[in-house]
């Protein structure tokens, strides 16, 4: 099959995401196994001509039966080892990008880290796990050989050819401070490689920062919006999932807002899209016209994001409040 | 009513009820009125919650506002409930007729006139009601909740902390006046059954409020507002490990601490209720899973023990009197999902270069 036809109609900002679930393949004897095992369930995406390809956490060594130490196993973040090279191949070969969840060895230290891949298989950027468990920090309780380095508190984020994107690894969830630092750096895209699936957790990490999460997991794949609702899930009968997303979108208040939007769908059309979410008094706007941007249209009618909303709220709160 | 008192009442009501026989002891009637079956079966640290929504509206006047809402209060008094919530504002919003500000706001001290009323329904059926009305002090406005207690009085105030824009700036919202936002550091209420918090409204788009009522030790709060919240409220509930009864335009919720709707109001019945067990924690799947079969063969049913799906949320509640679930936790070193996350982050701190 030719890879290399890209799809047409697609609009500016539309992302093509893919997460494979390593579900059913474990647990396996060798590493050899699994990445085969992950490789053949990778090739179920590649008709969508995905952007980007999550992959499961330590996906050379979670529920992998032969042990191996730290330092056998631990690859160079800067020239790729055997599995990221593997993945760095299929990376290349269909013009995506791909999270390489693999522990990486840097000046002497170990991390339990995500390597992003670029289009052309080439390391983009490294993530180093910011909240690994005590029992993978202190040496030789989980790992044969060491331990992990826990990464900085502020994650990075890196700027793809779709959109920024950053990342986090599995008990990462459990905690919301290293979330926003990504939301604060420009995330609009977080990339999950995961053991658990942290079910309702990722939702809220998606609607309290408003991006989208791409997560694959050892038991689930799924691909969470801005708001937190799953717009693609995997089921019994495929372990993967892979969809397209609009970063051409906006996190709105409702109130009061919701009394223009008539107007503004009158005057848009099908052009563009709201979804307005009650319980919660939010909505969002997003563009299905190449020609047309979110932007334009809250400023034409002076309506302002979520985020610029609260912002302005609380600071007429502090200047009424006492003391 | 104190503690000492409850406990009586609680105490006689069980005595009254064993004295009906115990062929009956044990059916569940709920609205069994004041025989005192369902006090009769409630554990040390259960209360029964109780919200009212306030679908229905708009009303013409206040008159009929309360008395739409008195009669659903009427409606639920058979269940013997400890706490009730009611919406944000209950009496005026979207209410037609229009009053000055300086018309409806209501001492925080001495109870006025739609304080009085809900005082007196909670004096009658001994229970705490939470009523939330415009209030005045010191010559400013707030959009607060009123603690009424067991015997009508006042037990504690909360000033919304996150008004929105509209109702500060005067005139935008209210007539003849705006509303002043409260302090962020209030203080959580003691109830006879636990300690409580109350937040309003708009506080549901930012987290501090939530945060310092979890700080003080809030097992409960109770969510007065015009819009119901959705996801957000749940993710506050297990955030800070508190129930949440949410009173509001739209529906009436019990959230558990896990963060999963216990009780929603539906189409036909305005509210929503739950007897909730405060002796209840929150723990992780990890490591609490690997020591659930030793947990359960030594003590069976006198714990209540609910893996929540995939949520990575076990809660762990004593249906037995004489157990504490911390003490159970200790003797298996079961952490608590906060005190986990606390050591965690230890350990990390500890092994981060830099």
């Amino acid at each position: 099959m030719d890879y290399n036809i890209k799809k047409t109609n697609r609009l500016p900002r539309e992302v093509w995401a893919a997460a494979i679930s390593i579900k059913g393949l474990w647990p396996v004897d060798t590493i050899e196994r699994r990445m085969k095992d992950l490789l053949a369930r990778m090739e179920n995406v590649f008709a969508f001509e995905p952007d980007v390809i999550v992959i499961p956490e330590t996906i050379q060594t979670s529920w992998v039966k032969e042990t191996k130490s730290l330092e056998e196993i631990a690859e160079d973040e800067k020239t790729p080892g055997p599995v990221t090279s593997m993945l760095a191949e299929v990376a290349k070969r269909q013009q995506c990008y791909i999270t390489a969840p693999v522990i990486t060895k840097k000046d002497g230290r170990y991390y339990n880290s995500s390597i992003l891949l670029d289009r052309k298989g080439k390391i983009a950027g490294v993530f180093h796990k910011v909240r690994p468990t005590a029992t993978e920090i202190v040496p030789h309780k989980y790992y044969k050989g060491g331990g992990i380095t826990p990464g900085a508190l502020r994650p990075p984020v890196f700027k793809t050819d779709f959109g920024t994107v950053g990342m986090q690894i599995c008990a990462d969830a459990s905690w919301t401070e290293n979330w926003r630092s990504l939301k604060n750096d420009g995330a609009e895209m977080v990339l999950f490689p995961s053991q658990g699936p942290y079910s309702n957790t990722l939702s809220d990490h998606a609607w309290l920062n408003h991006y989208y999460i791409v997560s694959a997991t050892g038991e689930d794949a799924r691909i969470l919006d801005i708001t937190g609702d799953v717009i693609a899930s995997d089921g019994e009968f495929a372990r993967w999932v892979c969809a397209p997303l609009n970063l051409e979108k906006e996190f709105l208040h409702i109130w009061p807002q919701t009394l223009k939007f008539k107007d503004i769908q009158k005057k848009y059309g099908a052009k563009i899209r709201f979804k307005v979410y009650h319980p919660e008094n939010w909505a969002t706007l997003e563009s299905l016209d190449p020609e047309i941007k979110v932007r334009d249209i809250l400023k034409e009618y002076d309506l302002p994001t979520y985020d610029e909303q609260l912002a302005e709220s609380t600071e007429v709160q502090n200047k009424h409040r006492l003391g | 009513m104190s503690n000492k008192e409850n406990a009586s009442r609680r105490e006689f009501l069980k005595q009254s009820s064993l004295g009906l026989g115990a062929g009956i002891t044990g059916v569940s009637l709920p609205g069994s009125g004041k025989d005192g079956l369902a006090e009769n079966k409630k554990l040390p640290r259960e209360a029964t919650v109780v919200s009212i929504d306030l679908l229905g509206w708009p009303d013409k006047t206040t008159e009929i506002r309360l008395k739409r809402m008195f009669d659903r209060m009427d409606d639920i008094a058979g269940l013997q409930p400890d706490i009730i919530c009611l919406a944000e504002l209950f009496d005026t919003m979207w209410v037609s007729e229009q009053r000055d500000i300086a018309d409806i706001a209501e001492d925080e001290k001495v109870p006025g006139p739609v304080t009085s009323r809900v005082a007196e329904f909670a004096r009658k059926h001994s229970c705490y009601v939470v009523c939330p009305v415009l209030t005045k002090k010191d010559g400013r406005y707030y959009n607060s909740s009123l603690l009424i207690d067991r015997k009508g009085n006042i037990a504690g105030v909360y000033h919304k902390i996150h008004p929105t824009k509209t109702e500060i700036l005067s005139d935008q919202a209210f007539k003849g006046g705006g509303v002043t936002p409260g302090a962020l550091n209030q203080p959580v209420v003691k109830t006879d059954f636990g300690k409580v918090g109350m937040q309003i409204c708009y506080d549901a788009n930012w987290a501090d409020g939530w945060e310092n009522l979890r700080r003080q030790g809030a097992e409960l709060v109770l969510f007065s507002s015009a819009f119901p919240g959705g996801r957000m409220l749940n993710y506050y509930a297990l955030r800070n490990n508190c129930y949440i009864a949410s009173s509001t335009g739209q529906d009436a919720r019990i959230i558990d601490i896990s963060g999963n709707n216990l009780d929603v109001s539906s189409e036909f019945v305005r509210y929503a209720w739950r007897t909730v067990n405060l002796e209840k924690v929150n723990v992780t799947t990890w490591p609490t899973r690997d020591r659930l079969p030793e947990v359960f063969g030594k003590y069976k049913d006198r714990l209540g023990i609910k893996v929540w799906g995939n949520t990575g949320v076990i809660t762990i509640e004593s249906r037995d009197p004489e157990l504490k679930v911390a003490s159970v936790l200790k003797e298996f070193e079961i952490p608590t999902y906060a005190e986990l996350l606390e050591k965690e982050t230890e350990v990390q701190n500890q092994y981060r270069p830099g």
